[in-house]
């Protein structure tokens, strides 16, 4: 019944926080269930593997916002039930013990697992998962995290399993595109040679990406399978192109191109494979996407004489200032009525170079910064909305997850090369 | 209000927890069978696709050349022995229009393009746009673009046929120097100039 209840009302607080993220904070950590984690004492695998392990479960459940992380020392035999006494007197709820093996004869792992509700002096979940290779690793943390955060029914982090696609500079006018967790542990090159850049899922599935490549006479999209390597031209344009959206039945892609020498965006369906022109000003127009269904598109221009967030019905002729703040807009992504925006706080090659990231409704003024400092660019949101990737550029070159419902941001450093653009 | 009662259900919420819970419902699935496998996607991806880069230069040799006392630099095209030095226009910060000095460049860089292409009459002119690395990616690429489509303008104006020349950008990634200085932003922020067959 306890635990009914529970759902209940974590249920209703995910939704509660949904209705307007941009207002919400939730400040008081305390109220959030506590969780020790264990190693089981019969583990014995190569390259620390276990720890490697267990190190991504509570990063993956401290970024997850729904718990609250704390290791103590009590017995952990697999094979035994756990310490409740100990574990209530530390005031833990939770208790995770892993159980690594290796198979010898095809190297694959396996994680068993078992999760304790302390408080209920009860195993509440027992499960095993496995890898046929180690460096995928990071998927068996992910899909731990995953089902624990399931089993309390606390708001889904689904996203955590999911691809992220990122282009990463590696010198002059070179690049490649790469495909990776979220935590940039797992990686792997898809495209390499040349300069290769602007990857973008091509549907939900992420079974096929697109990207522009300079390897031809004139900047081409196209678009490759992830798991055949076959790819396809789609178009080409004098001077850039560049996929920034696809619509969300994944027929129809937001293109920035120039076939007349000019930046505009466009709309091209890959059904009929038809381009219809959206913006036709004489200056930059760039990086559509698409708002309220599909309906219409946002996008930066510099049609004041600075970069900013626009917006325009698909069809209709009226353009729409949506941003009233800044005066370096750059950058933006949408999520349903929701706009994150890169901008630059000073307009001059001389101030600070800080780029923060801002939150807004298109129903609201109301705008909500996301970062303080450094050079915060990239923005994308999650598929539900509620967390927003984005590029950190200072030294390193970082991968940022903003948590909107928790107020609470992460960065996990590339370790070479400077990222160019990102997708998830 | 809306946040204490947030706060409110959240300790309620805790208290659920901390008061424990009389269910049972074990998840059991941890036979080696029945293991969950998580190599899913990640399994079957290809590996990398390796790109062929085109090099339609195969008659004119292009060399980049940075003056960096100038704060300029120029592109050297080597056609049949004869070199021409093709000097870079320069941007200010965020524009893509030319300056008295930079337009001077361009009528500058039309006087040696003419002489060629009486010679070579396929010749055409390629404008590579750049941009320094303030910016956010996809419109620096866009900025890029305008740059070479100011040089374009200016090279038509002077009387290069449009047909003879070819634009595109690099946006940030073709940056000649790598310093973290205004001088070095400056130099990036330009268009070069390639002679191609």
């Amino acid at each position: 019944m306890r635990i009914k209840q529970i759902v209940i009302w974590l249920l209703l607080t995910s939704y509660l926080f949904a209705l307007d993220a941009t207002m919400e904070i939730i400040k008081n950590k305390s109220t959030l269930p506590t969780i020790s984690y264990a190693i089981s004492t019969d583990t014995q695998i190569e390259d620390n593997l276990d720890s490697k392990v267990l190190a991504l479960v509570k990063k993956d459940l401290l970024v997850s916002g729904h718990f609250n992380n704390n290791d103590i020392n009590v017995d952990n035999n697999y094979e035994n039930i756990a310490d409740y006494k100990t574990l209530k007197t530390n005031g833990i709820d939770l208790y995770l013990v892993l159980q690594l093996k290796k198979n010898p004869q095809d190297n694959s792992v396996v994680v068993n697992t078992k999760l304790y509700d302390v408080n209920a002096n009860s195993l509440v979940l027992s499960k095993s998962y496995i890898t046929s290779s180690i460096v995928r690793y990071p998927f068996l943390s992910h899909k731990i995290a995953i089902d624990i955060n399931k089993y309390l029914k606390a708001p889904s982090i689904e996203w955590m399993d999911k691809f992220i696609i990122f282009s990463r500079y590696l010198d002059s006018k070179t690049s490649e595109i790469v495909v990776s967790d979220y935590t940039l542990t797992y990686q792997k090159v898809v495209v390499k040679g040349g300069l290769n850049i602007f990857p973008k899922w091509a549907n939900k599935e992420q079974s096929e990406f697109y990207f522009t490549t300079y390897n031809y006479e004139k900047p081409t999209l196209v678009k490759q399978n992830l798991y055949t390597t076959k790819s396809e031209k789609i178009l080409s344009s004098d001077g850039m192109i560049v996929c920034s959206d696809v619509s969300s039945d994944g027929t129809k892609l937001v293109v920035t191109m120039a076939p007349n020498s000019q930046p505009d965006i466009y709309i091209y369906d890959t059904i009929n494979k038809l381009k219809t022109r959206i913006t036709e000003y004489n200056g930059i127009d760039v990086g559509g996407s698409f708002v309220e269904n599909d309906t219409k598109i946002v996008f930066v221009s510099d049609r004041l004489k600075y970069p900013n967030i626009f917006a325009k019905k698909i069809g209709q002729r009226g353009v729409e200032r949506l941003i009233y703040h800044g005066r370096n807009n750059s950058q933006c992504s949408t999520s349903g009525d929701y706009i994150v925006y890169a901008s630059r706080e000073t307009d001059n090659e001389f101030g600070d170079n800080v780029f923060n990231l801002y939150l807004m409704s298109t129903y609201s003024d109301h705008v909500r910064r996301l970062t303080t400092n450094g050079r915060n660019q990239f923005p994308k949101f999650s598929s539900n909305g509620e967390s927003i990737l984005f590029i950190k550029n200072d030294t390193k070159s970082y991968l940022g997850i903003i948590r909107l419902n928790y107020n609470k941001s992460f960065l996990f450093p590339l370790k070479s090369g400077k990222l160019q653009s990102i997708d998830w | 209000m809306k946040k204490i009662m947030k706060n409110t259900i959240l300790s309620i919420c805790a208290i659920g927890l901390l008061a424990g819970c009389s269910s049972k419902d074990v998840e059991y699935d941890n036979t080696a069978t029945n293991a969950q496998s998580v190599d899913g996607k990640a399994a079957n991806i290809a590996g990398s696709n390796e790109q062929s880069v085109d090099d339609n230069a195969n008659v004119i040799t292009n060399s980049l050349k940075a003056v960096t006392n100038e704060g300029l630099n120029s592109v050297e095209s080597e056609i049949e022995g004869n070199t021409v030095l093709l000097e870079s226009v320069h941007f200010a910060f965020d524009k893509y229009n030319l300056t008295d000095q930079m337009r001077e460049v361009a009528t500058s860089n039309y006087n040696k393009i003419n002489i060629v292409q009486e010679s070579y009459n396929g010749l055409k002119v390629k404008l590579e746009g750049n941009c320094d690395e303030w910016g956010t990616d996809e419109y620096n690429y866009a900025l890029g673009l305008k740059r070479a489509k100011t040089a374009k303008d200016a090279l038509i104006a002077d009387g290069v046929d449009a047909e003879k020349i070819v634009m595109v950008s690099f946006g940030e990634s073709n940056p000649i120097c790598t310093q973290k200085n205004t001088t070095c932003w400056k130099m990036n922020r330009r268009v070069d100039y390639r002679l191609l067959p």
